[in-house]
């Protein structure tokens, strides 16, 4: 797929939608396995977005990543996820991107598993420069989870509560996105090619 | 709770009859208005959205759904700000290294009752509201019907997604896959679990893109719809003032940032 292609509404095909469909309870029950069950200190709850966005192309993965937040902050999630529906959708976009590069192509090894934990950094690199605003302007930098310790600990390290909250997500994003991007590519790896490659973007990856 | 409707619950209050669309343009402004109207006024947007909801027979469940949902933030808000705050001098509290202060309440409160107000409205709002005669509302007025069917599809594969996860969970562990005991151990669980779900998942999308294409889902035309949700008169009111209602917020911004308007 051409690089115009890959930021065309014809990615909206109808595999993709029902992918879309898919991922967003897929992004939910992963949330849950990840931090109820396992009770992990990471979120992995943008997997379905990160491989509608690699699969399917960038606007896909946007689209994905809004409805899924405001999806889940509506029915069973906390709501205080639905402003950070903008985040997700960056992340999708960029997941697209990479994907639509060829980050996520298997034939290439381990140059493959750099490349995606590199897409992975710098999208979480990205989503904490795009989540500390709307932290700090809607919740005063806080937001009522696990990471609310970590930003008081910088509180204490600085005088200025932005920059803390900046700080905070500079801290936890990157880590989480480089698991969530990893995870990802070790799924993708085990679907079926011709799986795959129903999908607008899925040459890509193969 | 029924999950493939989310919070929803059948009802017959002034709120369930109201149309969606004017609804949730009520909504927007109810989520905007907390945090631009000024601080003076989040008592009286609590009150109003608290009110509209018990008016309209939500009851002891929406209290509680309310509380649910802004509790941990304004704790977390609260304490966060509270015993935090950069540069705070006014010391209310100490608890041994930690110091409760005025700066930090003042800047936490106003936070935590924008949040609270902005809640309230969206908890009366999806109790009081179908998600599929929302989507239905919102094809009427223009939307395209495969966003609403992704939305739709969505909020119902939930739960059948959680069911899936958990089978997957127990099967695994009669393999001898552990979901306990130490991080490394836990880390390791990731991959068993979650393949599975994502895979098989991605393996179905196919099945069920040939299965709506046999149906006809990407076929051009004018579609009709199985529920049909009718506006009412009043409901065409409620639509005008809900826009009025907007239009006199976007105006209230810059008059407040020139200081005309001060709180």
């Amino acid at each position: 797929m051409n690089r115009v292609g890959s930021l065309s509404f014809s990615q909206f095909s109808t595999t993709t939608l029902v992918l879309m469909a898919v991922a967003i309870p897929i992004n939910i029950a992963v949330g849950y396995i990840v931090q109820n069950v396992l009770k992990l200190p990471i979120y992995l709850d943008s997997i379905g977005t990160v491989i509608v966005g690699v699969l399917a192309g960038p606007l896909a993965g946007a689209a994905t990543g809004i409805l899924a937040n405001l999806i889940w902050g509506f029915t069973i999630g906390p709501n205080t996820i639905a402003p950070f529906a903008i985040t997700a959708g960056v992340i999708g976009f960029l997941a697209g991107v990479f994907g639509a590069r060829g980050w996520f192509r298997f034939s290439g090894g381990g140059r493959t598993w750099a490349l995606v934990a590199i897409a992975g950094i710098i999208t979480g690199v990205v989503a904490a420069i795009v989540s500390a605003p709307i932290a700090y302007f809607v919740f005063g930098g806080t937001t009522g989870g696990g990471t609310d310790a970590v930003v008081a600990i910088f509180r204490s390290m600085t005088d200025n509560i932005f920059l803390a909250t900046q700080l905070q997500g500079f801290a936890s994003d990157p880590v989480d996105k480089l698991a969530t991007f990893l995870v990802a590519a070790a799924i993708l790896v085990a679907v079926p090619i011709t799986v795959k490659t129903t999908f607008p973007q899925g040459e890509e990856t193969v | 709770m029924n999950e493939a409707m989310g919070f929803f619950v059948p009802g017959s209050g002034w709120l369930h009859r109201l149309h969606p669309h004017p609804k949730l343009l009520l909504v927007l402004w109810g989520v905007l208005a907390p945090f631009l109207l000024p601080i003076w006024t989040l008592p009286g947007l609590v009150a109003l959205a608290i009110l509209a909801a018990l008016s309209a027979g939500l009851g002891r469940r929406y209290l509680r759904n309310l509380a649910i949902g802004t509790l941990p933030i304004c704790i977390s808000i609260l304490l966060v700000n509270g015993f935090f705050f950069p540069g705070a001098t006014d010391f209310l509290l100490t608890a041994g290294p930690f110091n409760l202060t005025r700066e930090g309440l003042a800047f936490g409160l106003p936070i935590a009752g924008r949040v609270v107000a902005a809640v309230a409205v969206t908890v009366a709002f999806v109790m009081s509201t179908r998600p599929d005669d929302l989507m239905e509302a919102l094809i009427q007025r223009g939307t395209n019907p495969k966003l609403a069917f992704v939305v739709l599809s969505a909020i119902q594969t939930i739960p059948r997604m959680l069911d899936k996860a958990n089978r997957i969970l127990e099967a695994q562990q009669a393999r001898g896959v552990r979901a306990s005991g130490s991080w490394a151990a836990r880390g390791r669980a990731i991959l068993p679990l979650l393949g599975p779900l994502v895979i098989g998942s991605l393996i179905d999308v196919r099945e069920r893109s040939l299965a709506l294409e046999a149906r006809a889902f990407g076929a051009e035309g004018i579609r009709t719809a199985y529920r049909v949700v009718e506006a009412r008169p009043v409901d065409n009111t409620v639509s005008v003032a809900a826009k009025v209602l907007l239009v006199g917020l976007i105006v209230i911004v810059p008059l407040r940032v020139v200081g005309l308007i001060g709180g």
